[in-house]
């Protein structure tokens, strides 16, 4: 592939990457969250387009991006949402893939089919059920045997280790290597450096730019890596806060062993007027951290509460009335209603039985609108008019008006211009500073080091930390790729052998 | 009482079964593919209309039929150009289709025939030949989707579009071929009421037909012969209220009339919770839009 680019909208996916798989090798392909690493894979795979830049397989250079031609070149894309069709079995599955013809082959020579596979290339998988009834790794091994089964010279992994237990994961890393052994080409693609080592070449995308362009594994250490992922310059777009904090104030938001999906007895205090930064590649259990905490999903077991008082399980109403601001990472989707106008999205959730009538609403918003500089045509406009900044300052005017005393935001300048990201973090330092205990979930590690008082790592539904000012920018990078949490396994895995 | 549990009840019940039989296969293929049909009992409508004129026209109830089956299919294929290729609403798409079909059959049927004035009876096929005519639908979508490799890609494609697409099949192009296939086996149902047991074109002859036999389909788990089966049910009770109101009894007729539907709702409740929807069924499928 060179120097291929992809825009979506205003976002820049990629720009002007190069990148090769060469046979009887594993390529890593490392980045943190929309580094462009599935896109650039979905490209190879044809299933996106590229706006600039070219593409060959084994020479041929690919003019036309369909999944179809592509995939008949032997080249197989495994991706992080499976394409199984859940209700096929094993067997059907494959056929689908590759039919032998007209008519359907009687299930027995289906399941030979299935058989030989599983023998020839060691990946176990179930046939006769629905493939909706396997379990991840399984579905993840059919996944790959029907790749193989196309013979696929090329096999792409996207995340493959994302949803497998620990053993999984080194077996699967195993079968890849074998498969690298017979003369093919393998990409995995993963944000975990412990999966890089076992790879031969490594490529770094950061912000759709390379940051080490096809290197030898060997030649870099886990601190090149993790630097090259997150990225050494330090003039975030924030403005970073001069002061910070030292010493320990009152604790006001306390989570207590708390579990759901991927996060698991997570434990965490935030102080009145501190504010805690969550870093972390996404999908190691922010989504799920903000849902507990937002009141959104109960939580499987623990405790959330505010200024000492807990605070029911999936209720998000009393979240609110004990004083939770809640900035999500979705604002269209749970914070904001689009076709409403700015007036009576600020009213939401404390809206009276009988309003005043329109004219007098408007009035009541506008100063509000002034003070929290939400640029628009005024408390008529619909909320969904609006640019992403000024939506967001609704939100922020909506939540942190009612001088709330603590306050969950997720990605909070998450597709913000720099001026409108610069002018949220300032707000929300200011209701920090003001007595507020910010929780702030954070992608962009420069912004978390540029607002935070202390910062926590989320990797695997676990926490590592904590940092404190002045940060150490490289250990938080290898935190985030996991080493922190590799090295705790290797120290609790080793006591815990038995001689 | 005698005459309500005779041969005949039991024929006329076949006879009114087979083009709810038809349409509910047709709607089988469509749904499968992922495209809810609303617009069936319009399909239908138009496919009686077609089948009715031709067999007027050529005296033959043969090329009526087929009449029939190509009116439905390019009635599919607007369907499909809709929803398919410009995604519109598949809910909205079909309830309106159906409410323009109603509109236009009624207004072409009357362009020729005048009110007041009696159409004509047209020459109508005995039972047994249609009755064959339906068996051979049934055995092939039943091969199609149990033996065939594209009867598989239909499934496929109304279950998980992307995965569909991920293995290089046209989602597109297999919604539309299935959307005119479920339109030709609609327009068929509908000839075959018009040429067998009736004999004779009304406004709106299908009286919710198209809606039953898309009922029946979600009561038979989107399986075509549980949903034959079902169709039958349906006749006979037709045919039996059909017999009910000739006799005199306390009970007034429209309580006849609305036994098959009532009829075909029971069932529905009953058995519908079990059987499996189609995942996409009446999502439209954009490349990349997860």
């Amino acid at each position: 592939m060179r120097s291929v680019s992809r825009r979506f909208g205003e976002t820049v996916a990629l720009d002007g990457v190069d990148f090769e798989a060469r046979p009887g090798e594993i390529h890593a392909l490392l980045g943190a969250n929309g580094a462009g690493k599935t896109t650039l894979m979905r490209i190879l795979a044809g299933l996106d387009r590229p706006d600039a830049g070219t593409v060959e397989v084994f020479g041929r250079r690919i003019e036309s991006f369909e999944p179809g031609p592509i995939r008949a070149l032997g080249v197989a894309l495994v991706q992080q949402h499976f394409t199984l069709v859940p209700t096929l079995t094993a067997s059907e599955n494959l056929v689908l893939a590759r039919p032998e013809g007209a008519l359907l082959p009687p299930g027995r020579t289906a399941g030979v089919r299935v058989q030989k596979l599983v023998e020839k290339f060691g990946l176990e998988v179930r046939d006769g059920v629905p493939a909706s009834q396997l379990s991840v790794g399984e579905r993840q091994r059919l996944e790959i045997l029907r790749a193989l089964d196309a013979d696929a010279k090329i096999l792409l992994l996207d995340e493959p280790t994302a949803v497998l237990t620990d053993v999984e994961a080194e077996r699967l890393l195993g079968v890849a290597r074998a498969l690298a052994d017979q003369g093919r080409a393998l990409v995995v693609i993963t944000h975990r450096l412990a999966e890089v080592e076992a790879c031969d070449r490594v490529t770094v995308l950061r912000e759709g730019i390379e940051a080490i362009s096809d290197g030898s594994v060997d030649g870099y250490t886990r601190a090149d890596l993790a630097s090259a992922m997150i990225g050494t310059d330090t003039s975030g777009t924030i403005t970073a806060r001069t002061t910070r904090r030292t010493q320990a104030a009152p604790v006001c938001l306390r989570v207590r062993d708390v579990s759901l999906g991927r996060v698991s007895s997570l434990t965490l205090d935030v102080g009145e007027g501190e504010i805690v930064g969550i870093a972390g590649v996404d999908g190691n259990g922010q989504s799920e951290l903000e849902a507990a905490l937002s009141g959104r999903s109960a939580a499987e077991s623990g405790e959330v509460s505010i200024s000492g008082e807990p605070i029911a399980p999936g209720d998000p109403r009393s979240r609110r009335g004990q004083g939770l601001a809640y900035i999500p990472s979705d604002r269209y989707s749970w914070g904001l209603i689009g076709p409403m106008d700015l007036a009576d999205n600020l009213e939401l959730g404390r809206v009276l039985p009988i309003r005043p009538n329109r004219p007098a609403r408007h009035k009541a918003a506008r100063p509000s609108l002034d003070h929290w500089d939400v640029r628009t045509a005024g408390p008529h406009a619909r909320t969904s008019s609006l640019s992403g900044g000024n939506a967001q300052k609704l939100v922020l005017a909506r939540e942190l008006d009612e001088h709330p005393s603590a306050v969950l935001a997720c990605y909070p300048t998450r597709g913000l211009d720099p001026e409108a990201a610069d002018t949220v973090a300032t707000r929300l330092v200011a209701a920090a500073e003001a007595g507020c205990a910010v929780l702030w979930i954070g992608a962009e590690l420069d912004e978390l080091l540029a607002v935070s008082d202390r910062i926590e790592v989320l990797y695997d539904g676990t926490l590592f930390g904590p940092y404190l000012p002045p940060f150490d920018r490289a250990a938080i990078g290898l935190a985030m790729a996991g080493d922190a949490a590799d090295r705790a396994r290797t120290a609790t895995g080793g006591e815990a052998d038995p001689p | 009482m005698d005459t309500l549990f005779s041969i005949a009840t039991v024929e006329a019940g076949i006879r009114l079964g087979l083009p709810v039989a038809l349409a509910a296969l047709g709607a089988i293929i469509n749904e499968r593919s992922g495209v809810l049909n609303l617009g069936l009992e319009g399909m239908m409508l138009s496919g009686a209309l077609g089948g009715y004129i031709v067999n007027d026209a050529t005296g033959s109830p043969w090329i009526g039929l087929l009449a029939g089956l190509l009116v439905g299919a390019s009635t599919g294929g607007v369907f499909a150009g809709l929803v398919v290729t410009f995604r519109t609403s598949q809910v909205v798409t079909g309830i309106a289709f159906t409410i323009v079909a109603i509109a236009a059959t009624t207004y072409l049927f009357q362009l020729r025939w005048d009110i007041g004035e009696l159409p004509p009876r047209v020459e109508r096929l005995g039972m047994w030949p249609l009755v064959a005519l339906t068996l051979v639908c049934v055995a092939a979508v039943w091969f199609l989707f149990r033996r065939t490799t594209l009867g598989l890609t239909i499934s496929a494609v109304g279950e998980s579009p992307e995965s569909a697409d991920a293995l290089g099949y046209n989602v597109v192009l297999i919604r539309w071929m299935a959307t005119i296939a479920g339109g030709a086996l609609a327009g068929l149902g509908g000839a075959v009421l018009v040429n067998g047991p009736l004999g004779l074109f009304i406004e709106e002859v299908t009286a919710g037909r198209g809606w039953v036999a898309l009922a029946l389909v979600v009561f038979a788990g989107w399986r075509p012969v549980p949903a034959v089966a079902g169709a039958f049910l349906f006749g006979l009770c037709d045919a039996a209220q059909l017999r009910l109101q000739g006799t005199a009894t306390e009970v007034p007729y429209e309580v006849f009339l609305a036994l098959p539907y009532v009829v075909t709702l029971i069932a529905l409740v009953v058995r519908a919770r079990r059987s499996h929807t189609p995942a996409a069924l009446g999502d439209p499928y954009v490349r990349g839009a997860a």
